[in-house]
């Protein structure tokens, strides 16, 4: 099955045609991105439930122009009026930057966009259409769920499933382009909490994909694996403090790639002066058995699409070829800027907000080691496994990933023993340069979550990886 | 409006409804070291609509809602029809009975903010001409900037006849500032949110900013120590207090993780400082200052944790039926009492005192805390280093008995506590 665009979008596509020609009239460049984006987020837990929208629910527009020097940009969510809207950008383009200008900001000067002749669309697809389910069967079957999960352990307090259904509708009008493009994305959660004498503890494991409700099932397959986990929880300890041999799971490696490493690469940072990256282009970042990747087209998950939100066709960008810096990733007003081509990888959180360099589907490449080898190959470390957060320093290269918890290994052999929290920090030339095996299993990415840049600015990305053995810091 | 209130109040399936409808005009700037990069303005108009189902079931009294957002481009039928969906989920959505909040005769007062006052262009351009006035101090820079000011006109209305407006400005400075140490340049980040036109307020902020990205630029990585009284700066870590937030929320308590009632001491015998937590709609500056929150119920200041004891229970119209306890609404403002020690007593060597965080944990269900740290002073007891890449950790429940606030107390938007925050027995990672 295919996604289809919204009809609203398509009602008034020639609408908006015509506000991009009228105010072409008057900027040399101007572009217009149409969003209406539906979703519906599901919730049960023991103590009730809960069906509202997604929080990517969104119906709106932006417009960027060209003000004689630099880009300036108008959001909206009526049509009630054009005049209006027509008035309110030349407002933002040009009087505001005349008041600006008169009070002695100085503004930052970028090339005019050139447009190619383009015409595209995209819909992703899917098995069964989730919006198409009833709510009272969803709720049924994530009940189902939870009380599965709830009969796996006496001392489980909640287990808490939730279900997410996004159709994203696009569509990027300018002088030469015509794009839309349709995707069907679902997430799920489910989400074990228990208490001990030790006190309350909890994990979780995700889905997530351009998939529909065949999510469901797969659901399943997870419960009997965070159950079990949250059981482990209980008998944890905390970690001593120290520089470890660890073995990352996928959801660990595609976090090490996304926070510590793939947000120094977003090359609206480099125009900024705020990578290290940088720096480091084209030369030794990693040890050789490191290959990153980073794309809408690199993977098949929730970072993928056809055009950004600026209107780049989506690519695949290999970041790091065996141990090489060999490319960052970028927005179109970054690339103009730095003389670069863009890759596609300019998102906004919705039509409300700025276009940032924002990572997609961000990935280690598989190796040719065995896993049960690489744990053979441990004298004293952990296996770490599931993470809460991360957080960037792409000037700094300092590492923060909030890991669920560590699996011993004593002389290659794990011992039983768990520790948790556990918080990886570190220097991050130092931890790619540590990496000595990459193991040969698929590649796993999980999208659940959502990426933010510094402290806001969210959006839907991948991570994920094969496991990976090197040297970290744990506390 | 008045469309959407008929066609609720027309519809067979609709038991009881609330309506939240928000305007939003933003002026926004971004700027790359002086220069101005982009500039931006928004004009949005969202409606959030939830409606209730109530039903009964052997005997009990159930009620189901679902929230649907409303947009300003569907006609009458969309608005139907989705409305429609949403009511025929909340029918599926099996949750406890509780009353929808009643209309109150008070009015709130109003939230000023001189923002209200002239051309919103003029008053963000006041804000980058009082941030850049600081610039280029204690061998640091400004990196980048992005300005926003954001207007939002509130109207709130329930079924049950509730219907009030207010306005309110959030404003948001995003602040990179860098230096440039021996061998490499280096930056902290720095988010401020406000309400309201404070000149002070944003040149204090630029010039600590200045003087942290200074200090950092001489940090060597934390070396390794054992048994080091750890000493946190109480903005960089105010997200501890969170975790007393949570033992003292009666949804919490309703989804059965805690047990925790008025009258029990949650932080335990102490030897240390009685932690004393008051919520607030109003806080001067604060950008989410509100009086009413999303069930309609007018907020006053609550008492929420009183010399280590539960005064209140944090209950929102529907939790505080659940429990039968009073009704406080959701509050924002977090009001954390100073301590008994000034700085000059807390700050006995050797100690470390954590400036800034990458992101402060603060796992509020669990109790564990702490992260990387971007910039600390180590004092050896001889003199003060500055030291970056090291990370502490530790859990409230576990450490809360030996906590030592000073009497300083630091503002940062929706919050006020103690400006340093000392434990003895916390694990530090070093190099």
């Amino acid at each position: 099955m295919k996604a289809k665009l919204s009809k609203f979008l398509l009602d008034n596509k020639l609408l908006l045609k015509k506000l991009v020609t009228d105010l072409s009239k008057e900027f040399k460049y101007v572009s217009l991105l149409g969003s209406d984006t539906v979703g519906t987020a599901y919730n049960v837990s023991v103590t009730g439930s809960g069906v509202n929208d997604s929080n990517w629910k969104e119906r709106g527009f932006v417009v960027r122009v060209f003000n004689g020097v630099n880009y300036s940009e108008y959001s909206f969510n009526s049509l009630e009026n054009m005049e209006t809207i027509k008035e309110r950008i030349t407002n933002v383009a040009v009087n505001d930057i005349k008041i600006l200008v008169d009070k002695g900001f100085k503004l930052m000067e970028f090339p005019l966009i050139e447009d190619e002749n383009m015409i595209k669309d995209f819909s992703s697809d899917y098995q069964i259409n989730p919006f198409e389910i009833s709510a009272e069967d969803k709720l049924k079957k994530m009940n189902e769920i939870k009380a599965l999960g709830l009969s796996k352990c006496d001392q489980l307090l909640d287990f808490r499933v939730s279900f997410e259904e996004v159709k994203i509708s696009k569509i990027f009008l300018s002088t030469h382009k015509d794009l839309s493009q349709s995707i069907l994305y679902t997430n799920m959660h489910v989400v074990a909490i228990g208490r001990s004498e030790k006190g309350v503890k909890y994990d979780f494991e995700g889905l997530s994909g351009l998939k529909g409700y065949e999510i469901m099932e797969e659901a399943i397959s997870k419960i009997d694996k965070v159950v079990n986990s949250v059981k482990e929880l209980f008998d944890s300890e905390n970690i001593i403090p120290g520089d470890y041999e660890i073995i990352c799971d996928p959801s660990v490696s595609g976090l090490i790639a996304h926070e510590a490493f793939g947000h120094g690469v977003e090359m609206d940072m480099f125009v900024k002066n705020r990578a290290k990256g940088q720096e480091y282009m084209n030369k030794v970042i990693a040890s050789d058995k490191v290959n990153m990747r980073d794309g809408a087209l690199s993977e098949i998950e929730v970072g993928t699409f056809l055009f950004d939100d600026e209107g780049t066709l989506g690519t695949d960008t290999l970041v790091i070829e065996k141990s090489i810096l060999k490319s960052g990733i970028s927005d179109l007003l970054s690339a103009l800027k730095l003389g670069t081509t863009p890759t596609g990888n300019g998102r906004r959180e919705s039509y409300q907000r700025k276009a940032y360099a924002r990572m997609t589907n961000t990935f280690f490449e598989g190796g040719n080691d065995l896993l049960p080898d690489m744990i053979k190959s441990i004298k004293k470390g952990y296996i770490l496994e599931g993470f809460f957060s991360g957080m960037e320093d792409p000037k700094n290269w300092g590492i923060q990933c909030v890991i669920a918890k560590g699996r011993e290994v004593i002389n290659g052999k794990i011992t039983g023993k768990i520790v948790s929290p556990v918080t990886l920090t570190g220097y991050v030339p130092d931890l790619l340069q540590s990496i000595d095996m990459v193991s040969n299993d698929p590649l796993e990415l999980g999208g659940t979550g959502a990426c933010g840049k510094g402290h806001k600015e969210w959006v839907k990305t991948s991570t994920g990886g094969t496991y990976i053995k090197a040297i970290g810091r744990l506390s | 409006m008045r469309k959407i209130i008929n066609l609720l109040q027309n519809k067979s399936n609709v038991d009881e409804y609330t309506i939240t409808e928000i305007k939003t005009s933003s002026t926004e700037l971004f700027f790359i070291k002086e220069e101005l990069q982009m500039n931006r303005g928004k004009d949005i108009e969202e409606i959030v609509v939830t409606v209730y189902r109530n039903f009964e079931e052997d005997g009990k009294k159930y009620k189901g809602s679902s929230t649907t957002k409303l947009d300003p481009t569907m006609n009458l039928e969309e608005m139907e029809k989705q409305i429609d969906t949403a009511s025929l989920a909340a029918s599926f959505v099996k949750n406890e009975f509780f009353n929808l909040e009643q209309p109150s005769t008070e009015v709130a007062p109003i939230i000023p903010s001189k923002f209200g006052e002239g051309a919103v262009i003029e008053n963000i351009s006041n804000l980058v001409k009082d941030l850049y006035e600081e610039n280029n101090q204690f061998g640091s820079f400004i990196n980048s900037t992005e300005f926003f000011i954001n207007k939002k006109d509130i109207r709130f209305i329930n079924s049950n006849g509730i219907d009030v407006s207010y306005t309110k400005y959030i404003g948001e400075i995003e602040l990179i500032t860098e230096a440039n140490g021996e061998t490499e340049s280096i930056e902290l980040y720095d988010v401020l949110e406000f309400s309201d036109y404070v000149k002070d307020s944003i040149k204090n902020a630029i010039l600590e900013a200045l003087k942290f990205a200074s200090l950092r630029a001489k940090a060597i990585p934390m070396p390794k120590v054992e048994n080091l009284p750890v000493i946190m700066n109480g903005i960089a870590a105010q997200g501890l207090w969170n975790y007393y937030g949570f033992s003292a929320s009666a949804g919490n308590k309703y989804d059965n993780l805690h047990n925790n009632n008025v009258g029990d001491n949650i932080q335990g015998e102490t030897t240390g400082d009685k932690v004393t937590i008051t919520r607030k709609p109003y806080l001067e500056n604060s950008s989410v200052s509100q009086y009413y929150d999303q069930f309609g119920t007018l907020l006053k200041d609550v008492v929420m944790v009183k010399d280590g004891v539960i005064e209140n229970l944090l209950a929102n119209r529907r939790y505080a039926d659940y429990l039968d306890i009073p009704c406080t609404g959701g509050i924002n403002n977090n009001v954390v009492n100073g301590g008994s020690y000034t700085e000059k007593e807390l700050k006995v060597p050797p100690y470390l005192e954590i400036l800034k965080f990458s992101a402060f944990q603060s796992d509020v269900m669990t109790g564990n805390f702490g992260g990387e740290f971007r910039l600390g002073i180590y004092n050896d007891g001889t003199k003060e280093i500055p030291v970056t890449l090291g990370s502490i950790a530790a859990n409230i429940k576990e450490v809360q008995d030996k906590m030592y606030l000073s009497k300083e107390l630091a503002k940062d938007n929706n919050f006020i506590g103690p400006k340093f925050i000392k434990f003895d027995n916390i694990r530090i990672a070093g190099n």
